[in-house]
């Protein structure tokens, strides 16, 4: 028998991918922000020639930018994670069930980064397909630039985790309305991170290596406090 | 069986409830009444482990609620005041859904399912989505879906309440049943005629505190106020009889066929009333205490 959290879990992704407005909004998010990160990429792609090396460079800081859609996507699944079951009444129901906080918890969080890693593995795909098929140039060609490597499989992955974290951790305390503010508010970490990349002039894999140094403490310290101060009778009050 | 010993939850210096002490016996159904904001569904969501107590103790089916909530959420069945189903599922995965989650294995959960389906007669509607159904039938769902672990304890929290008169009869049958098959039930209401019909004992809650428990009649007795109904044969001889009573007893008032003697105990005095009667060659039908309901009883207990 499955531990509960993940028939939470399932549950959770299940609902959120059976709805058509989800899959909607989602497809206008991964073209918009695709479309984005490939138009600056071409932009870089024109003034410096296309290249691995260039790419690989343009990629480490546009990378940051195509992270807002699995973020975007995974904040619509954070946000049902505690203030929507709590509109449709179902989360009393659910906290008088035999499962423990972390269940709980986890659950809910699993499901969030499943559709954050797998919006951002799609936006990948986008990418790298858009380079392969334009520029005939493989993505492990690309690749094999060991501070995009960080960027691409460490810090992206990293931050919409530890930002799926904080909006789950987020959305058991507040309404669905302040959990959207905080999932867009997320966006413009990740903003400051591609303005911090593309304009100091810093040694960017030496960046990377210190940011994805960070971001594992960080998403520690952010899973302690999500699992710790995760409270039903705060929940039970605010129902 | 639950077990409350001085049980205290309070939000703030007013809201909550007080050192409750109450005990609920294997296969009794206990209503617990009072009204708006009394702390029924504080009491409730203490028991099964929501809110944590301040201080006291209880036990729900032999285990203490603080030390070990997740045990006694495995043993209960609830059924919350406002409730909500996933309207995006059917009938037939909400109850699935509920029992994963209770980690019962899969041919007994199919079992257990088919039979709640059976017996709430929702097996017509088991592949339609909760979002579609009427109140009633939500209600239902609701309902089966507290008793998918098979609980030995069932908390009920105003299950009748905002259904037709119909669908609410159905809630009632089914709660007969439960206590045929042997369960534990606490239910909240503030519907007396309602409360009546569903519990054997019932417990008066009053801004947190519990003011009185006990089986029905026995709460009947003590808040009622004492009167002994006489009903004559002739309407005619009620002017003569009420007379006579006067004479002994206080409170005597006659209307039609019928001598009321309010204030008289009925233990103490109808013995005494039917000899005179029959001295006086009075036929009389009935001599009987007076029967108060639940509604009266309430509210006397809760202006005491």
């Amino acid at each position: 028998m499955a531990d509960p959290l993940f028939e939470i879990m399932k549950k959770e992704l299940t609902s959120y991918y059976s709805q058509m407005g989800t899959i909607f909004r989602n497809g206008i998010f991964l073209v918009l922000f695709g479309a984005l990160t490939i138009y600056q990429l071409t932009q870089v792609v024109a003034r410096y020639g296309p290249t691995a090396q260039i790419i690989a460079a343009g990629l480490d800081v546009l990378l940051a930018l195509a992270a807002f859609f699995p973020v975007n996507m995974a904040g619509g699944i954070s946000v049902m994670a505690f203030p929507v079951e709590r509109d449709q009444k179902t989360l009393e129901h659910l906290l008088s069930l035999p499962l423990s906080d972390r269940q709980i918890f986890l659950g809910k969080f699993i499901a969030a980064a499943i559709a954050g890693i797998a919006g951002m593995a799609l936006m990948y795909v986008v990418i790298f397909g858009f380079i392969t098929l334009n520029y005939s140039i493989t993505p492990s060609a690309i690749l094999s630039d060991g501070s995009l490597d960080l960027m691409a499989f460490a810090i992206c992955p990293m931050l919409v985790i530890l930002l799926i974290l904080v909006t789950v951790i987020v959305s058991s305390r507040v309404s669905a309305r302040e959990t959207y503010i905080v999932n867009i508010f997320s966006v413009f970490v990740l903003m400051g991170l591609n303005i911090a990349v593309s304009t100091l002039n810093i040694d960017t894999m030496m960046f990377n290596t210190a940011l994805a140094i960070l971001l594992v403490p960080a998403i520690l310290v952010s899973y302690v406090i999500g699992t710790r101060t995760f409270n039903r009778e705060s929940l039970i009050k605010n129902l | 069986m639950i077990e409350i010993e001085r049980l205290t939850k309070m939000y703030d210096a007013t809201h909550g409830i007080r050192e409750i002490d109450l005990t609920v016996n294997r296969g009794v159904s206990l209503g617990l009444l009072g009204r708006n904001g009394a702390g029924k569904t504080t009491l409730v969501r203490t028991l099964i482990g929501l809110l944590k107590p301040n201080s006291g103790k209880a036990i729900v089916n032999g285990i203490d609620v603080s030390s070990d909530p997740v045990s006694v959420r495995k043993v209960i069945g609830y059924l919350p005041e406002v409730f909500g189903l996933y309207n995006d599922m059917t009938v037939y995965n909400t109850l699935d859904y509920t029992g994963r989650l209770h980690r019962i294995e899969a041919r007994d959960r199919s079992d257990r399912i088919e039979y709640l389906l059976d017996r709430l007669e929702l097996t017509e509607i088991k592949n339609m989505k909760t979002g579609a159904l009427s109140k009633g039938l939500r209600q239902k769902v609701g309902f089966a879906r507290a008793l998918v672990n098979d609980p030995q304890v069932v908390f009920l929290d105003e299950p009748t309440s905002g259904l037709d008169p119909i669908a609410a009869r159905g809630i009632e049958s089914l709660i007969a049943e439960l206590k045929k098959d042997g369960k534990t039930l606490l239910i909240t209401s503030h519907i007396m005629p309602e409360a009546e019909k569903m519990c054997d004992c019932v417990a008066l809650i009053k801004d947190g505190r519990l003011i009185a428990s006990g089986k029905i009649s026995d709460i009947k007795k003590k808040y009622s106020e004492p009167a002994v109904i006489v009903r004559l044969q002739d309407p005619a001889s009620a002017g003569q009889a009420a007379t006579m009573l006067r004479a002994m007893l206080p409170g005597v008032e006659a209307t039609d066929s019928t001598v009321t003697i309010h204030g008289a105990d009925p233990d103490k005095t109808t013995l005494m009333i039917n000899r005179k009667l029959f001295e006086a060659n009075i036929p009389v039908l009935e001599i009987r205490r007076q029967e108060s309901s639940l509604d009266d009883v309430y509210f006397k207990a809760m202006e005491a």
